[in-house]
């Protein structure tokens, strides 16, 4: 057996995870140090981030040096004219070089690059994938590209978690749990949304949920949050002052009713969303093999796009992250219903296009618009047809918003506390709750991936959709182990070898020597040995535990000492075989974790 | 553990449920809970009634202090008599019912596949609605989620849904009982997820959603909807964003907190112990147990006005909430009294949660500290109430160890949204300091005392999402299976790189595996002219090398087997020379053992 294993994992040379490092797992104070500090970074990055697309969206629209950021507020038609059509095009010939030349991580939306870090490569992510990240998507931001902050904040955040955590010696579980920090830091300062960032590292980034890391991932949420208010202030992102109103009165029945088909719908268009991305990206790749005449094309639509937009209905709607038209929306400014459709599918097109043909930058933010402007025109078409329901299309948009963010993402939890505390709008929780898990299950029995994993798994990696307790930790050594083995003298082994078969109860034998355990018989090695050397069959490489030993203590003595047999003893430091009680061996292991991995049958 | 044979749990009448059944029986769920939670709150009213006034009646002032009893100084025999009843009523019907109700819940969930009786739902609501009614210093939301999961769980075996089913059912129902009761739908869904739920995954998460989300609805349409606790104008109560020392001074709380916790886990455990040494006699126990319960109650009536520490009601906590009590010295002494109460009421055999006593705790204590600061350190912009808040929500983080349950649910009692920076860092370092004092919560250490471990650790399954050609044995070798064991060996010979020989019929088709030691042990046991085919395992499954681990578990498991053919192609043609290698059940030590080196962060 011990060969077997051993071919095994040096054989297994497509294991994209490397030989973990010796070292020691830090301090749990000092990680909350560090998680002060990803937090702080975190904080001034999302103002930083703001005040670079500022820079870009103002230089490239209006040819001023200033650093003004208004992100909910309708931007004024560019000074070009009609030469804004080639905006979006010269932000995609800078965002090309950018990609080209330094970081190809920094084309797409980031999360998916964050995840492989955390899931496929120890969570290393190169420095200077800070600053290219943030100079590549303010680019496709500020220059009219139809994509959102939340995708790079993410990769800049985690970047610099993963920095820290390369640049101080800790084992692979701290520092993916500090990249998680960085992530969940920039979206909560982003957004204002310290809960949202939270269950944000929760559902998508961390891999271990526990007391342990979710304190430190919290400790930089609010951090990176308590910063990001001195900037933008108290209120929440999508201020509705309408909806106080609603403040503790039920919503009405037929309003939550409607949130039934309304997730049911806005799952259907989050697979197609979904697929839309990643098949755009497919048939540009196919039709030019020239990357910078691939994204030109792409964003030149997108110009013509935004100019028929800002010619035809005053403002640019389409472009950059959308956030005025989501309150215009939520302001009941805008409830045309062909106006919203044709909102809905402008948005859809642009934003396909913009990362189709490789800009930079999230699906998060693209997502909500559309999310609120579906929701906001099934509601008016509701009250077209039943005038007297009482339906409310701003609850319903706020709804959408929540279904498509959990439709896209996965991320269900996250779905309903960030569009909660972007709106802060609490009357409308049992609607969000209701459309986000009709759109998550109905998008989930569509297609299987999220927009995030499914980059994955083109690229061949697999992210588990779910998490599981961890029922390992319902075993511990005196539960896992095999009572059944039988004890003989070294002198008598030639003879116990003679009449054993292998693969049959007991599979172990202890060899002990004047009542002192000398090794374990390997039942298979002694075929293969010498008949008279049977010291060969004997490994004296051991492990003695005690049958309180934690599963998690087990394997990581397990492997420090690189060993494959484990005796559980009644006395750890006892030697006599007569205080054995069982043995564990991969065997006994591999059975535990087959059915763990059923507890849920 | 020792045996190969599947995993031969599953009765033959229960099955699986479609999706779309399943949902709507998570409606029924949530239906039935909230109604359950309705009815609960009327059955405590109504005992509760009966008790102190000796009336019949179901209302119950939510808000306001208890009135006095009118028996007088005899209102120390109320919790005595109640207690009695309890006592009787646990041990004729359910003795699980007795306690938090929460670990119950959790130990159904993890270690008995989900199965409570149907008698714990009404053993538990008559036991708990006594206890919370007689005066009792014990919560109602213990109660409500064990009442829940418990119907949650007769109503899976009804149908017979299978096991996964039914665990999920349970945690609907624990969070729609909760959400019912304290109008916290958010909260209801966080505590099923952080406490309950043994995976969060889309055919789980659904389902608790819609009983949460029915639950609240029924709880809201009936018993307002109001937050639990109504802060006179919250955004003036904590205007602007709280100041840089405020916000320091609210993680020192968290720090006091966090000790408090601890004090809280340790007194219970150190109490239920000592009563049980004390005498084997439930209903003495519980008696000595309630009446220094009842003492208190008459002292605090006597010499203050009201009750306080009894747990039929938040007044307490709204009155601080209010700035209505804002006394230090009474406030520390609520403190303490509640704490012993409560630790006597519990450890003595009381049928209650220990939420709401936490919520009490956390008020007095944060805001005795918000004032001892503000004495202090006059000069500085305190409000007693923030601190009150936070400590509310640091206590229950503390207690329980769920970090977004404490935080969303308080939020969601108080709405005070404004003060969520504080009160987040005030939850972590409660949580941190409690856990590095100790590592069990409230529940954990119920169940470490009867010597299951559980841990509300969640991970993803990492190691099942390898591909099987990672941990594919390649070694193999293709032998017609008439071939004879000393043929093979003259094949093969003795030193062969392979570890496992696929045995071919007259079709080229793989019908058997042998491994190269059952070949040596062939010839150990003198059997070289026996045909290969009389050794090879004939049970195999058929796989492709891009297959996941999960898939590949899910049907060894299933078929009961030990080993794996894998195929390089996706068609599984079952010609030997498309294998690629073997993958049998030890390879999945290793990927399990390389997920462990590299992300757990252990217990």
């Amino acid at each position: 057996m011990s060969q077997t294993t051993n071919n095994q994992t040096d054989g297994s040379a497509a294991a994209p995870i490397p030989e973990a490092g010796p070292n020691q797992p830090l301090n749990a104070s000092i990680m909350v140090i560090l998680a002060v500090g990803v937090g702080i970074f975190g904080g001034f990055s999302a103002i930083a981030f703001k005040a670079i697309i500022g820079f870009f969206r103002n230089l490239f629209f209006y040819g001023e040096l200033s650093l003004a950021f208004h992100p909910d507020l309708h931007i004024a038609p560019s000074t070009w004219g009609a030469g804004v059509i080639l905006v979006p095009v010269a932000g995609a010939i800078i965002v090309n070089w950018i990609t080209e030349r330094f970081a190809p991580e920094t084309r797409g939306h980031g999360v998916p690059e964050v995840m492989n870090a955390i899931y496929f490569s120890q969570g290393r992510i190169r420095p200077s994938v800070v600053i290219a990240k943030a100079l590549t998507s303010a680019v496709s931001i500020g220059s009219g590209g139809s994509v959102g902050r939340e995708g790079p904040i993410v990769q800049i955040g985690s970047a610099f978690g993963s920095s820290l955590g390369q640049l101080i010696s800790m084992p692979a579980r701290q520092r993916v749990v500090l990249v998680g920090a960085g992530a969940a830091a920039a979206v909560a300062a982003t957004f204002n949304a310290p809960i949202g960032g939270l269950a944000f590292a929760m559902e998508l980034m961390l891999v271990s949920i526990s007391a342990r890391t979710v304190t430190v991932v919290a400790i930089a949420t609010v951090t990176a949050t308590y910063i990001g208010r001195f900037y933008s202030g108290l209120h929440p992102s999508f201020d509705v002052p309408e909806l106080v109103v609603f403040e503790n009165h039920l919503v009405g029945f037929y309003s939550l009713l409607a949130c039934i088909p309304l997730g049911a719908m806005i799952g259907v268009i989050s697979a197609g969303f979904i697929r839309s991305i990643y098949s755009f990206e497919d048939w540009f790749e196919r039709r030019f093999t020239n990357s910078y005449v691939r994204h030109v094309s792409g964003m030149a639509v997108v110009g013509v796009m935004l100019y028929g937009f800002i010619v035809y209905t005053g403002h640019y709607h389409i472009g950059g992250v959308g956030y005025p038209t989501i309150l215009d929306v939520l302001r009941s400014i805008l409830s045309d219903p062909l106006f919203l459709a044709l909102l809905f599918l402008g948005k859809w097109l642009a934003t396909a296009l913009t990362l189709g043909s490789g800009a930079s930058g999230g699906v998060f933010a693209p997502s909500l618009f559309l999310g609120a402007i579906f929701g906001a025109l099934f509601g008016n078409l509701v009250l077209l047809v039943f005038p007297g329901s009482g339906v409310d299309p701003v609850v319903l948009a706020i709804a959408g918003m929540g279904g498509m963010i959990a439709g896209t993402t996965g991320a269900v939890l996250t779905a309903v506390i960030m569009v909660f505390e972007l709106t802060g709008d609490y009357a409308a929780m049992l609607p969000i709750i209701a459309t986000v898990s009709f759109a998550y299950a109905v998008r989930s029995a569509i297609s299987e991936e999220s927009i995030y994993t499914l980059k994955l798994v083109r690229r061949g990696y697999s992210v588990p959709h779910g998490l599981q307790a961890a029922t390992s930790h319902l075993h511990s050594a005196g539960t896992l182990m095999s009572p059944e083995f039988d004890v003989i003298d070294v002198q008598l082994l030639r003879q116990w070898e003679a009449t054993h078969t292998p693969e049959r109860a007991p599979r172990y034998a202890i060899a002990v020597d004047n009542g002192t355990i000398d090794g374990v018989v390997h039942e298979n090695l002694h075929l293969l040995s010498a008949p008279e050397n049977t010291d060969w069959s004997i490994d004296r490489n051991f492990l003695r535990v005690t049958s309180e030993t934690s599963w998690s203590n087990l394997m990581r003595s397990m492997h420090a000492r690189n060993c494959e047999v484990v005796l559980v003893m009644r006395n750890e430091n006892s030697r006599q075989a007569t205080d054995v009680l069982g043995v564990i061996t991969p065997r006994e292991i591999s059975l535990a974790s087959k059915e763990d991995a059923y507890l849920m049958h | 553990m020792s045996t190969d044979t599947p995993l031969n749990r599953e009765p033959n009448d229960e099955r699986e449920a479609p999706a779309l059944v399943f949902s709507l029986i998570a409606v029924i769920v949530g239906i039935v809970t909230g109604l359950g939670a309705v009815l609960f709150y009327y059955l405590i009213s109504f005992f509760h009634n009966l008790f102190f006034y000796g009336r019949l009646s179901l209302t119950l002032g939510g808000e306001s202090l208890l009135e006095p009893s009118i028996w007088g100084p005899f209102v120390i025999l109320v919790p005595v008599i109640g207690g009695l009843g309890v006592v009787w009523l646990t041990r004729t019907f359910a003795p699980e019912a007795r306690g938090s109700g929460v670990p119950e819940v959790i130990d159904a969930v993890y270690f008995r596949e989900g199965l409570i009786r149907p008698v714990v739902a009404a053993a538990k609501s008559l036991a708990s609605a006594l206890s919370i009614g007689s005066g009792a210093s014990v919560g109602k939301e213990g109660p409500i989620i064990q009442i829940g999961a418990s119907l949650a769980s007769s109503i899976a075996r009804l149908v017979h849904l299978s096991a996964w089913q039914r665990i999920t059912l349970i945690a609907a129902g624990a969070g729609g009982g909760i959400a019912a009761t304290f109008n916290t739908p958010l909260g209801g869904v966080m505590f099923a997820v952080e406490l309950m739920l043994p995976e969060l995954s889309v055919r789980t998460f659904m389902p608790v959603v819609l009983s949460t989300a029915t639950a609240s609805y029924i709880g809201r349409t009936t018993l307002g909807m109001t937050p639990a606790f109504v802060i006179p104008a919250p955004e003036a109560v904590s205007a602007g964003t709280l100041d840089f020392y405020n916000i320091a001074a609210m993680s020192v709380l968290g720090v006091v907190c966090g000790v408090t916790a601890w004090l809280f886990i340790r007194l219970l455990s150190f109490t239920e112990i000592t009563f049980e040494r004390l005498t084997s006699n439930q209903y003495l126990r519980h008696a000595t147990g309630m009446l220094f319960v009842g003492l208190m109650l008459f002292g605090f009536q006597y010499t203050y006005g009201h009750y306080h520490i009894a747990g039929a009601n938040y007044a307490t906590i709204s009155e601080i909430l209010h700035g209505n009590l804002l006394a230090f010295q009474l406030l520390v002494l609520l403190f303490g009294a509640k704490l012993l109460a409560t630790t006597l009421s519990l450890g003595s055999g009381s049928s209650g949660g220990i939420f709401s006593p936490a919520l009490f705790l956390g008020a007095t204590l944060g805001a005795a500290f918000g004032i001892a600061l503000s004495l202090i350190w006059p000069t500085a912009n305190i409000n007693p109430m923030n601190y009150a808040v936070v400590g509310m929500a640091s206590v229950v983080g503390g207690v329980t160890g769920a970090a977004l349950t404490a935080i969303v649910m308080v939020f969601e009692m108080t709405r005070a949204y404004t003060i969520i920076i504080p009160l987040i860092i005030a939850v972590a370092v409660a949580i941190g300091i409690r856990r590095a004092l100790i590592d069990d919560t409230i529940y954990s250490i119920k169940l470490a005392r009867r010597g299951k471990h559980f841990s509300s650790e969640r991970h993803r399954n990492l190691f099942l999402m390898r591909r099987a050609e990672e941990f594919t044995e390649r070694g193999i070798a293709t032998l017609p299976e008439a071939t004879t064991v000393s043929g093979a060996f003259d094949l093969l010979g003795r030193e062969a790189e392979v570890q496992y020989l696929l045995l071919t019929d007259e079709h080229d088709e793989v019908s058997g595996i042998l491994s190269f030691e059952g070949l040596l042990a062939a010839e150990h046991e003198h059997h070289e002219d026996w045909p290969l085919a009389r050794l090879g395992h004939r049970r195999f499954v058929q796989v492709g090398a891009g297959d996941l681990l999960s898939q590949v578990v899910q049907q060894l498991t299933h078929q009961g087997v030990d080993y794996a053919l894998v195929y390089a192609g996706a068609a599984e043609t079952g010609l030997a020379e498309e294998v690629v290698g073997v993958l049998d059940k030890d390879h999945l030590a290793d990927s399990v053992m390389e997920q462990f080196r590299t992300f757990s962060t252990g217990p």
